[in-house]
């Protein structure tokens, strides 16, 4: 035993090569770490953790020796021991997380502990300082900064402790900010429970986390300004913490302007200053007043627009793109300024090649960290950055649309990527299609060369999520409208089929958009396409969507009702304009939506060479339903706008005039709306009282010799509308007035 | 001319380049009166050398410095020891008290940067060879270094370096003496003391060492490029001669 002492001794003294393999050597240690007498258990964790540093080999030989387990043991009693044992021991059990893969057991345990020990609030700041030290190592995995979360979900009081500790250890600072960046539900969960509410305070107390967040930023460490950076960008970006957060931050606006704006400058590193860009250009669009517009234009558009360039790393690069992509996103005057900042359109162009080059520069470190391992891998982030920048930039401007279009072999690309496995990579593609989808120049170019309705067809097939499915809807909804030279395509390919799913999903967008396609497919549609229309759109299904919980949806099916209300045209494609009066299809469909389009599509149109609509059970049905819906005391105004013009139509055609006026519901509805206080409501039901008093065909300007026109028009003066047409007449809208005009002038004629 | 490298002129010949260098070329005494004339404040100056004495663990000079200079020290002097401590066991070759601070001190450290702790191990065992405590320094290469080479074959050739010292009996006067001169040691310890300043966040070089990195950087440019220019030649007396005399890029420092 003497023997063995002295040459454990001698080990120590020496401090490096006790071999934990070899039992003679280990035993002595082993004793050591079983006392009870706390100098002798302090000394062997102290040698324990000598000899162990850097050695993969060691460790895993005190894990078969069950070392760790007994640690952790001597740690659940922290109570009874002294703080420098406890150190001591938290330093070691650190030690065993540090480079050895195949530790899975020792954080599981040791993670609640930490947090148990945090909240007994220790005042020893070395012991303060090992904890957070740990908590920090712990949280760098995946798997136990999932099992972190999952233990504050279950017990939110256990942040509280960490929260405490921000201020007096950068350690714990960092663990919270990270925490909360990467998981933002904890944080959302955290003021649900009021524990970062202050007392003081009706609204939520955010100062404590943005004091930590202004001490991070100033930092040296690259860690500590990552971690608060990311926050930043997290908070500003969750709407539900917004408020209270930028409340929170311009009470110290100068210092954190000042700090953030330090962090582009060039002493930092590109991935420093790419973050603080990212929560400065999160920050401008959330309109917290961190700079101004010029600022933005001078400095930070151009410095993101450098950092897309060809010589910079790849993952500077994919950032850069990602946050250019947002910055302009929504503002037209960027998007401009943008495309022809520092070629910008050349260097996303590069992205779509492949990046062989570029990868083989990385290490393989890098390769991880940025999850592009294989090239393949590296050159669908590459592109899928470059598919979101170029939909950013091309989302409302018809120029910049353009030149994004010239962009050589971009549509080839995005068609490609579309049909990929990776749904990030698909979603980017169908978001620069949705853009272009917006130009009819697009459509009747690029969209069909490349056959792009294909492309739309296979993403609604839902193997992507719900992501997918929505902006693939939405581009549906673009490709449908009358100018696109698509329609038939899409019928043939099975668009019904893919409406009949879309129109009953779970998701409210995908809806409207279905039901949007559906408004743009029976715009000026032949009776072939209301036939097949009547077969995805049954009556239940009618009944379901004016119930819809989206305004949208209802005033969008009020639309297609509108459409399918009214009488076909003798032919489909002589209906069409030859050019499209708006270069937006999203405007000129918001433009008919409203009232302009009424004489376009309504009343007048009805030819004797065409059976008449309301002859239909369909559409007798959909009148009823309709008129449910307009009785309504709650509908909306625009709603209700949509429906009367709806009910214009009914008007229109022969048989719906003896629907209409054989209904005192129907003709309440027109005399309620006379009355409303929008003018947009009384000029609807003045045109529906115009149709209903017309007798003449204006489309062929020969009297109209229907059997029932003089008995309609009886029915018409009796129901005394001329009475509230005259009180009108006095009105400043121009088109009201010309409206009540129309329809006195019918009523006239007929008396 | 290398047009690769160099910008082309823009009517491209020599006499157009030599009239034009000579013309805006400045003189030795034009140098040291624009020196003179362009002070640079005192503060800036003091701020400089302290931040240079924090960074190279000189914790009295630095203490006494700030003092004298009326300039607030950036750090708690208590701070330094830890750093301090370790340095002077690098530098005396004590690697397994300076492993020891270290573990104490900076618990993660050598976790977190494996390069240094192979630095250290690998001074250990030179240090053993150094005190000829022969078979303790092959027990420890073979309980540590082997397994660190068996990681990483790489390592193995600079291990084999070290270990072929034992072959020889004077090994000082080996071919791989030069493995046993201070200045390994004054490297470890250059390389502790940057991992410790990271580690605490301070910039690992000082301020100053950048100015003189930036000269010299600046004046091998300019020599390059054939231009003639006054030129610092000794760093730590500052002075400026012309450079017709060509003292080549080798300035004293």
């Amino acid at each position: 035993m003497e023997t063995s002492q002295a040459m454990l001794e001698l080990k120590l003294t020496a401090g490096i090569y006790l071999k934990l393999s070899d039992p003679d050597q280990a035993k002595p240690l082993m004793q050591r770490l079983a006392s009870h007498e706390e100098a002798v258990l302090l000394e062997a964790v102290k040698c324990l953790r000598l000899v162990m540093t850097c050695s993969r080999a060691q460790k895993t030989t005190a894990v078969q020796l069950g070392i760790p387990q007994r640690l952790i043991s001597i740690l659940e009693h922290h109570n009874t021991i002294s703080s420098e044992l406890a150190v001591q021991i938290i330093s070691t059990l650190s030690s065993f997380l540090h480079n050895n893969p195949s530790e899975r057991t020792i954080g599981s345990s040791l993670l609640p502990l930490l947090l148990q020990m945090l909240n007994h609030q220790p005042s020893d700041p070395a012991l303060l300082s090992a904890i957070s030290r740990c908590c920090r190592l712990l949280f760098l995995s995946a798997a136990y900064r999932e099992e972190l979360t999952k233990l504050i979900a279950a017990q939110p009081e256990r942040l509280r402790s960490l929260l405490a500790f921000m201020s007096s250890s950068p350690d714990i600072c960092q663990v919270v900010c990270e925490l909360m960046a990467v998981e933002p539900d904890l944080l959302s969960l955290c003021l649900g429970k009021n524990l970062l509410l202050s007392s003081r305070l009706d609204s939520y107390d955010f100062n404590l986390p943005i004091e930590c967040i202004l001490d991070l930023l100033s930092f040296k460490q690259f860690e500590a300004k990552k971690g608060a950076l990311c926050l930043v960008s997290s908070c500003v970006q969750r709407n539900e913490l917004r408020p209270a957060f930028t409340k929170a931050c311009l009470q110290y606006k100068e210092l954190f302007c000042r700090n953030l704006l330090v962090l582009i400058g060039p002493e930092e590193t590109a991935e420093i200053r790419l973050l603080a860009l990212n929560a400065i250009v999160v920050l401008y669009r959330k309109n917290f007043p961190i700079c101004d517009g010029a600022f933005i234009i001078t400095k930070v558009l151009p410095f993101l627009a450098k950092l897309c360039r060809k010589d910079q790393p790849i993952n500077i690069k994919v950032s850069a793109a990602e946050t250019l992509a947002y910055l302009v996103d929504e503002d037209v005057f960027l998007q401009e300024i943008a495309s022809y900042t520092d070629q910008l359109l050349v260097s996303l162009a590069a992205f779509l090649k492949t990046p062989a080059e570029d990868w083989k520069r990385m290490t393989a470190e890098e390769r991880r960290a940025n999850q592009m391992v294989s090239l393949t891998e590296c050159g669908q982030e590459l592109k899928r950055v470059a598919f979101l920048a170029f939909s950013s930039l091309a989302s409302t401007s018809e120029s910049v649309r353009k030149r994004v279009a010239d962009v050589e072999g971009l549509m080839e690309q995005v068609v490609k990527c579309s049909a990929m496995q990776s749904s990030p990579l698909v979603y980017a593609a169908l978001r620069l299609l949705h853009s272009m989808s917006r130009s009819i120049y697009q459509l009747r170019t690029i969209f069909k060369d490349h056959n792009i309705w294909e492309t739309v067809l296979g993403a609604l097939k839902g193997k992507h999520g719900l992501q997918v499915t929505v902006i693939a809807s939405a581009i549906l909804a673009n490709v449908s409208v009358e100018f696109s030279p698509c329609h038939l395509n899409l019928i043939k390919k099975g668009l019904w089929a893919s409406l009949g799913t879309l129109l009953v999903h779970s998701n409210d967008d995908v809806v409207l958009n279905a039901v949007w396609t559906l408004m743009n497919m029976t715009y000026m549609a032949t009776s072939s396409v209301k036939k097949d229309v009547e077969e995805v759109l049954s009556i239940s299904l009618v009944d379901d969507l004016l119930h819809h919980r989206s305004k949208d949806v209802v005033a969008v099916t009020v639309g297609t009702l509108r459409n399918l209300l009214h009488a076909p045209t003798s032919s489909s494609s002589g209906e069409y304009p030859a050019t499209p009066r708006q270069p937006d299809i999203a405007t000129r469909i918001l433009r008919r939506l409203r009232r302009d389009v009424h004489s376009q599509s309504s009343s007048t149109e009805t030819e004797n060479n065409h059976r008449d609509v309301m002859e239909s059970c369909y559409c007798q049905d959909l009148l009823l339903h309709l008129l449910t819906l307009l009785q309504s005391e709650y509908i909306d105004v625009d709603v209700l706008e949509q429906g009367l013009c709806a009910l214009a139509n009914v008007c229109a055609s022969n048989k719906g005039k003896q629907l209409v006026l054989n209904n005192s519901d129907c003709l309440n509805v027109i005399k309620k709306g006379l009355s409303h206080p929008e003018v947009v409501i009384k000029n609807s039901a003045v045109f529906c009282i115009g149709n209903l008093a017309a007798c003449r065909d204006e489309c062929n300007g020969r009297e109209d010799k229907h059997s029932g026109s003089s008995e309609n028009q009886r029915k018409v003066i009796e129901s005394n509308f001329g009475k509230e047409l005259k009180k009108l007449s006095g009105t400043d809208d121009p088109l009201l007035f010309e409206r009540v005009r129309t329809a006195l002038q019918h009523l006239n004629s007929a008396m | 001319m290398n047009a690769g490298n160099s910008p082309s002129l823009p009517f491209g010949s020599d006499s157009y380049s030599t009239s034009s260098r000579d013309s805006s070329r400045c003189s030795v005494d034009e140098c040291k009166e624009f020196i003179d004339n362009d002070h640079v404040p005192r503060a800036q100056m003091s701020q400089i050398i302290l931040d240079y004495l924090i960074n190279a663990g000189h914790k009295d000079a630095a203490v006494n410095f700030s003092r004298e200079a009326a300039i607030a020290l950036p750090v708690q002097p208590s701070s330094m020891d830890d750093r301090v401590k370790v340095l002077e066991a690098a530098h005396e070759g004590r690697i397994a008290d300076c492993m020891k601070i270290l573990q104490e001190s900076s618990p993660d450290l050598l976790e977190q940067n494996m390069d240094v702790y192979l630095a250290i191990m690998k001074q250990m065992l030179l240090e053993l060879i150094r005190e000829r405590k022969i078979s303790d320094a092959l027990q420890f290469a073979q309980d540590v270094l082997a397994e660190k080479g068996a990681e990483d074959p790489a390592l193995l050739e600079d291990f084999e370096r070290a270990m072929a010292l034992l072959a020889f009996d004077k090994p000082e006067d080996s071919p791989y003496g030069d493995l046993l001169e201070l200045t390994r040691r004054e490297e470890v310890k250059a390389q502790l003391n940057e991992t410790l300043l990271r580690a605490h966040g301070r910039d690992t070089e000082s301020k100053l060492a950048t100015i003189c990195k930036l000269l010299l950087w600046s004046q091998e440019d300019l020599k390059k490029k054939g231009l003639k220019f006054p030129k610092l030649t000794d760093i730590a007396t500052g002075i400026i001669s012309d450079d017709s005399s060509d003292f080549g890029s080798d300035v004293l420092m």
